[in-house]
């Protein structure tokens, strides 16, 4: 049946007027062949319709002409006035013909007898898509593209005669279907049957091997480490995914013979061709650890893990390979793809005794791996005392190895290397983390292992957590020193508890119980032990309002606060009339805001509570604003920062949760807030260390605050 | 007036299935948390996701949804919430009051499918939602 749209093939040249054929003034000739040298048993007639790629004023308007191959005759030329140092598409359209291109002379079109394939879409998922196109691949006849007319569920394109023909379909936001090697014959229609067009982005491409299409690879669908899809290559090497949502992932094409990697980011609901990906040959990763066995004479153990992409923010290591080295300190991995590793040497009781990142490239790699041994022995007291405890530490190349002091305090073992080792202490039955410490780890001349003294203050706050009628309670435990989180613990069942290591001075207990919450200040002696009973109470409820200075309500604005009487930062949103509200402990006096609230400046500000029972606050927001601008040189930790008349507050609470990104600029992270004078400090007091600024209406404030925290002090 | 405030964020990532014939849950692409305060009960926007039905159709980060297709947010607790939206279907469309930088605004937005590998998503979303429930006095 004929066609609702006779139309040929697009041919899509994209050719500029002067670069072909015979240009006389704006006359452009093109020249038509029927393919195969055939002669035309009927006259053929037909149009040409070129459009420019980009108009302009001079050249905007579509050009048509008309040809036609009399009978007996096997070509013709047809004439276009195409303006010159314009790109042009150009359409054929001809009864009955497939024209495309000619691969000798683009400026020839070749006409081939042209069949009928149809099919219908299945159109259950989601509306239907709107124009479908028909794309037909062939090495004898070449490519182009055409489109199809639509009757209700049915389509029908054009296709030459002849095969075979790659035939793709496919419409605009959805997955293209794709047919190899079929045949179209004359006068019988192809029927294709019915398809189904998944809405959404998709993902082509073919793999290769060696120039040869490889048609048992593996293909996976990476969105960081998680695998999304996983497809077959078919025999000509070819893989699709549909229904790809937007978003970063990595195409892992393997075999047995090589590996390829791709990375793209999808983020519009089109198809995504990634050509041709090619298998690298697999590399023989070799390792060489001297000494060959670990210190306690066993095998050392050997991790290999792949350094992925980053997920919400950290990196992400995947386990690749892992064994044991032999007798000799070797070991191998192969078929490993090309990327970045990090490569672990493990005694055999876990500890990690050497980490480095290293490269794979193509070919095969051996790395020699010298384990360095630092003999170690030391003591470690609390409060004069020998402690018998589990000591880790911690070296800023990633070691990690785990010692034992026994009841004496002492404790030996080795270190891969001298420096700076970060030490986290566990007492033999406590729950409680004590102290971590920087301790320098150094031979001194000629000694023949590092000695090492850990001293932890003796100061103890021991005692129980009740409720309001008396009975001991579970509860969690927290010490500020500060404002920073000295240590925490947990109580038994009953309440008790003691917390061990602290130094002396002036801290703030936190209990956090199910029946409520609690503060209380201490002071921690040097030597005796402080005992106190810790009454919890139930939270009370402090409701907040927030206005506009034209008196409307603010909805939606994040409120984070902040007490001495709580450890972490709590969270209110207000609601469509503004109001919100705070749980507070019954002894919180003063309040800490930070409104974040969209369209609007943050703000800080520190409110009184009355004491007991309900108290309703009023905040009234401005739309006076500044921009502080804040230059780090890493978080965490984050530096504090207060108002006029304001507690200090963290300066990550200017910004909203999950959106840090979108905070940073090239001075550093930026923050709009109301104008006024403002003070930042690496702690939560005033001291010499601070940097103040004063943030204009309209204008910007720049802190370079990168100098805080270089340093980390050795009681942290 | 007693109020209770619910804190968490709810990332609603509903998944499609394997690339089937039948219709699947849709995917909205924006997380919340559910806010209660006396009778009001209202939604949070926390994060939209780039490119996805929500951010087209207009939807911000700390938008105050009060109502869905014509209704007022009721849900009595997260586990209401975390269901309503996973029984959403792709291509189905989802009208929101919102207040969005003080001002009021409809919005409708067209759930689209999800790739497989978020299903894990919807059930992790569910757990959740069901913690913090049954944890609530």
């Amino acid at each position: 049946m004929l066609l609702r749209l006779t139309r040929g093939v697009s041919c899509a040249l994209g050719f500029a007027a002067a670069a072909f054929g015979v240009a006389r003034g704006n006359a452009t000739t093109v020249h038509l062949r029927l393919a195969n040298d055939a002669v035309a048993e009927r006259r053929i007639e037909g149009t040409l319709r070129a459009t420019p790629r980009v108009a302009d004023e001079a050249c905007s308007k579509p050009v048509e002409a008309t040809f036609a191959i009399p009978v007996g005759a096997r070509e013709t030329m047809a004439a276009l006035s195409l303006c010159p140092g314009v790109e042009w598409d150009v359409v054929t359209e001809a009864v009955g013909r497939w024209a495309v291109a000619s691969r000798e002379d683009p400026s020839t079109i070749v006409l081939w007898p042209a069949g009928v394939i149809r099919g219908s879409f299945d159109t259950r998922i989601g509306k239907p898509p709107g124009e479908i196109t028909i794309r037909i691949e062939s090495d004898r006849i070449g490519s182009a593209s055409d489109v199809c007319a639509v009757r209700g569920r049915a389509w029908e394109c054009r296709a030459p005669v002849g095969g075979p023909l790659d035939v793709r379909i496919g419409a605009s936001g959805f997955a293209s279907h794709y047919y190899r090697g079929v045949s179209v014959a004359p006068n019988v229609t192809l029927d294709l049957g019915t398809q189904q067009f998944v809405p959404g982005a998709s993902i082509i491409g073919r793999i290769e091997l060696r120039s040869q299409a490889s048609h048992d690879a593996t293909i996976d669908l990476m969105a960081g480490e998680v695998q999304v899809a996983t497809r077959r290559a078919d025999v000509n090497g070819f893989f699709q995914f549909i229904s790809v949502a937007p978003g970063a992932y990595t195409i892992v094409a393997r075999t047995a013979a090589g590996a390829a990697r791709h990375d793209l980011r999808v983020t519009e609901l089109v198809e995504h061709d990634l050509g041709v990906l090619r298998l690298q040959p697999p590399t023989v990763f070799e390792l060489s650890i001297a000494p060959p066995v670990a210190p306690d004479g066993l095998p050392w153990r050997v991790e290999l893990l792949r350094r992925g992409e980053r997920s919400h923010g950290a990196m992400i290591l995947k386990p690749i390979a892992s064994g044991e080295a032999s007798a000799s300190g070797h070991w191998r991995a192969r078929a490993l793809e090309d990327g970045q590793y990090t490569l672990s040497i493990l005694d055999s009781a876990g500890s990690v005794q050497d980490r480095r990142d290293v490269t794979v490239a193509a070919g095969d790699a051996l790395l020699h791996v010298e384990v360095r041994q630092v003999p170690l022995r030391g003591t470690v007291t609390m409060g004069g005392e020998p402690l018998e405890s589990t000591l880790t530490f911690t070296g800023s190349s990633g070691a990690k190895i785990e010692l034992q002091s026994d009841p004496d305090g002492d404790f030996r073992g080795s270190l891969p290397e001298e420096g700076e080792w970060s030490v986290a202490v566990w007492p033999v039955g406590s729950k409680q983390l004590v102290r971590r410490r920087s301790v320098l780890v150094r031979r001194t001349d000629g000694a023949a292992y590092a000695s090492v003294e850990i001293e932890l203050p003796g100061g103890r706050i021991a005692g129980k957590v009740v409720d309001e009628r008396g009975r001991g309670i579970p509860a969690n435990l927290t010490i500020l020193r500060d404002r920073r989180i000295d240590t925490s613990a947990g109580t038994e069942e009953d309440g008790t508890f003691s917390i061990v290591g602290l130094a002396p001075g002036n801290v703030v207990l936190l209990a956090d119980a199910r029946e409520g919450t609690s503060s209380l200040a201490c002071v921690v002696d040097r030597d005796r032990k402080t005992t106190v009973r810790v009454v919890v109470q139930k939270s009370v409820e402090v409701e907040a309002a927030l206005v506009h200075r034209s008196g409307r309500p603010v909805v939606g604005a994040l409120v984070s606060y902040f007490a001495p009487t709580f450890p972490e930062r709590r969270e209110a949103v207000t609601g469509p009339s503004g109001k919100m509200a705070m749980t507070l402990p019954p002894s919180t006096s003063r309040v800490t805001l930070v409104i974040l609230a969209a369209g609007l400046p943050g703000k800080i500000t520190t409110v009184p509570i009355q004491e007991r029972g309900l108290a309703s606050l009023r905040i009234v927001l401005d739309d006076a604003r500044g921009m502080l601008k804040v230059r780090l040189a890493g978080v965490p930790p984050w530096p504090f920062v207060r108002g006029s008349g304001t507690e200090f507050v963290s300066l990550g609470s200017l910004f909203m949760p999950g959106h840090l990104r979108e905070a940073i600029g090239p001075d550093g992270f930026f923050a709009m807030i109301e104008p006024g004078p403002y003070v930042l400090c690496p702690e939560a007091v005033v001291s010499e260390a601070c940097l103040q600024t004063v943030v204009p209406p309209g204008g910007d404030a720049f802190v370079d605050a990168s100098r805080f925290f270089r340093k980390e002090t050795a009681s942290r | 007036m007693k109020s209770l405030s619910l804190r968490w964020i709810v990332t609603i990532l509903i998944c499609a299935s394997a690339e089937g014939a039948a219709p699947r849950p849709g995917w909205l692409g924006f997380g919340f948390s559910v806010h209660h305060r006396g009778r009001a009960t209202w939604l949070y926007v926390r994060a939209v996701g780039p490119g996805g039905p929500a951010e087209k159709a207009g939807l911000m980060a700390q938008d105050v949804i009060t109502s869905i297709d014509g209704r007022a947010v009721s849900f009595r607790n997260d586990v209401e919430a975390v269901t309503f939206f996973h029984q959403i279907l792709a291509g189905q469309k989802v009208r929101l009051q919102v207040s969005q930088r003080q001002q009021r605004r409809t919005m409708v937005i067209a759930a689209v499918p999800l790739p497989p590998h978020l299903e894990a998503q919807k059930k992790r979303n569910l757990e959740l939602a069901t913690a913090r429930t049954s944890r609530k006095p």
